[in-house]
């Protein structure tokens, strides 16, 4: 049995279940022969029946997959991890604290993430950056980014 | 081809205003292309904010430069580090890398960027002539047509993606049903939308596309903590010599031609486009049996046939609104966020942009060749930039890019979870090129699918009594039985290795 494969096929079928009865509730539209959930639900028919094959063939040991391991426990998997919680906190951060502050903030912590120890490089990397993207898309291309509270955004 | 039309192509485009763009397009698509890890579709992904707030035809001159310049860009580290910076640069480094060995850099890196621009001016030109004539073609298409079209490209694209079938088609499924999330385009009754009205257009674009395709491998990149190889070959040539175009000049046009038209097949990359000139190149040449120690007709070909690829991956975009690999669907998002829909009706209503598009295309390829050639050193440095600041710094331009475009917080989000979702998938073998042109071909396959069906009064024989629209769905049938058969065969070919090697084993066991 291949356990990855066997989930994803489940989560497919709780997909397409979850849309077809979703979309066979979507009101018809008056005049036209198929409504807007026909579609959907042919769709879904389709990933259903797919992951049901997907499912069908590691239970039967028919494929030969092998997948590197998902160890919650090594350094490499709780990087992207910490990453992920990084990424997620300078998204809810930029609001805040404005794109510029946020943007040093998070480079940064990447960076040291990274296992970089040259911290006057880091600073002038993070810094040197987050000004120019700033500069660049607010200033060059006139689009606007979060000033945050201490600029006054 | 209309050559008034084409002179004000060419007006509209020799602007110094939009030839600064394509420089620096060319310039930021040859760095993405030549850095390792950073594909030419995760470099348009990042770089595509940049356009936003430009004109149609500025914005298209910057993207084909990025394009152009990233299929090139990828022979840089192919030929200087043994490592293709993008697949389409996986046969050059056959013949790129002894070269450099030899202390021939400069002689191939030049060849590279000479090949490159001639394979991508022939493919230029090729579209100029051939699309408009492809688009007359489509004019006379019905709904019917139209849907079997989405059909055919989905089916194609779905069967090259390399890998699983099965997988390949639920990551296909799974970009369908992602694409009918927002409005009815037909009745305006929201669907999965979960009452947030943020949702209500779907899942936007390029926010959906900068998850799957850079944040995605941000994650996984942090992975890994590299270090950096170093280069120590000196670049004292920077334009091919008269004797070794003399000697390559026959591949390249070969290559060119035939990496024009393998581009414009949907679902050939350049990356096959790049293998096939390769293999022709040795097939015909005098001394095959010398490719491969570092001939110059080896990277020549190459090179000629990945970018010629460019040109012909445009014309089914530009005259059907089909996109043939995955940059190409990259590129199609860009026209829709300036309300321009690709396809036949664009030939009819907007000859201007579209002429823009062709004169740009090859002015990129021009300043290509220039921005290669001169700066070939300057980036070969960059391949030397190291990973893990780059990383970091890429983490920050997906996001600011997923912002910027709707000035949104809420797209924030919409990045980081499909670059979680693609993380995921990509590393249990999903391939996510299917979610991407499904996203793009979903939309055209349901409201033409509902079309036809209207029209034929809800029967689907409409689909199959049309002679194109039944040729259609009978070679997308066809293209999936093949990437089945091939499949079967890959199958077996690793299951005998496997036995093979466990026989071996036995062998060694007693003597261990």
């Amino acid at each position: 049995m291949n356990r990855p494969n066997v989930i994803f096929g489940t989560l497919g079928l709780a997909i397409s279940a979850y849309v077809f009865f979703t979309a066979s509730k979507f009101p018809m539209t008056p005049g036209a022969n198929v409504g807007p959930g026909y579609y959907p639900m042919l769709l879904a028919a389709g990933l259903a029946a797919l992951s049901a094959g997907l499912l069908i063939r590691s239970l039967l040991k028919m494929d030969n997959e092998s997948f590197e391991k998902l160890d919650i426990k090594s350094p490499e998997i709780r990087r992207s991890f910490i990453a992920l919680v990084a990424t997620v906190l300078y998204a809810l951060g930029m609001q805040f604290l404005g794109f510029i502050f946020a943007s040093i903030l998070y480079l940064f912590a990447l960076m040291f993430l990274l296992r970089n120890r040259a911290y006057v490089k880091m600073s002038l990397v993070s810094i040197g950056v987050s000004v120019s993207v700033y500069f660049i898309f607010s200033r060059v291309l006139n689009l606007t980014l979060p000033l945050g509270f201490f600029v006054g955004g | 081809m209309d050559f008034s039309m084409m002179l004000e192509g060419f007006s509209s485009i020799l602007h110094p205003s939009v030839l600064i763009l394509v420089f620096l397009g060319v310039a930021g698509g040859i760095m993405v292309g030549s850095l390792p890890g950073l594909t030419a579709t995760m470099g348009i992904a990042l770089l595509i904010p940049f356009t936003f707030g430009l004109e149609i035809h500025q914005s298209m001159a910057m993207l084909l430069g990025i394009f152009s310049g990233a299929i090139y860009g990828g022979s840089i580290s192919a030929i200087l580090i043994r490592t293709p910076g993008t697949p389409a640069a996986a046969a050059t480094l056959l013949d790129g890398y002894p070269m450099t060995m030899r202390g021939e850099a400069g002689r191939a890196l030049s060849m590279s960027a000479f090949a490159s621009f001639v394979g991508g001016f022939t493919g230029a030109l090729i579209m100029t002539f051939l699309s408009p004539q492809i688009s007359k073609l489509a004019l006379e298409f019905s709904p019917a047509e139209y849907f079997a079209l989405a059909l055919f490209g989905l089916s194609i694209i779905i069967s090259v993606s390399g890998g699983s079938i099965i997988k390949g088609l639920i990551s296909g499924f799974f970009g369908l049903i992602i694409a009918t999330m927002g409005l009815d385009p037909i009745s305006g009754f929201p669907r999965f939308t979960f009452g947030i009205i943020d949702l209500f257009e779907g899942p936007t674009f390029i926010p959906t596309l900068i998850g799957l395709f850079a944040l995605s491998e941000v994650f996984k990149g942090v992975e890994t903590i590299a270090t950096q190889k170093k280069i120590d070959n000196k670049i004292s040539q920077i334009f091919p010599t008269f004797k070794d175009i003399k000697a390559s000049w026959k591949a390249i046009l070969k290559s060119s031609i035939m990496g024009t038209f393998i581009g414009s097949i949907p679902g050939a990359g350049s990356d096959i486009a790049a293998f096939v000139g390769y293999s022709e190149a040795k097939r015909t040449s005098k001394h095959p049996e010398k490719f491969g120690t570092g001939v110059i007709e080896g990277v020549a070909a190459a090179e000629a046939s990945n970018n010629a690829c460019t040109g012909g991956a445009m014309i089914p975009l530009l005259s059907l609104g089909v996109p043939g690999d995955a940059v190409t669907a990259v590129l199609l998002g860009a026209f829709v966020m300036q309300g321009l829909k690709p396809g036949p009706l664009l030939y009819r209503d907007h000859m201007d942009v579209v002429y823009s598009v062709f004169a740009a295309m090859m002015v990129a390829n021009v300043a290509m060749f220039f921005v290669g050639s001169f700066g070939v050193k300057f980036f070969a440095k960059v391949i030397t930039i190291n990973r893990n600041i780059l990383l970091p710094v890429i983490f920050v331009l997906s996001l600011v890019g997923a912002f910027s475009m709707r000035n949104s917080a809420f797209d924030l989000w919409v990045a980081i979870i499909f670059g979680v979702i693609g993380y995921f998938l990509q590393r249990y073998k999903f391939p996510v090129s299917p979610i991407l042109l499904s996203l793009i071909l979903g939309p055209m396959a349901e409201s033409n699918l509902r079309r036809a069906l209207l029209i034929s009064e809800g029967s689907w024989s409409i689909f199959i009594t049309r002679p194109i629209s039944a040729a259609l769905l009978v070679l997308a049938v066809l293209s999936i039985i093949s990437a089945l058969i091939r499949q079967r065969k890959i199958d077996r070919k690793v299951q005998a290795q496997e036995t093979q090697q466990e026989e071996d084993g036995d062998d060694l066991d007693p003597a261990v």
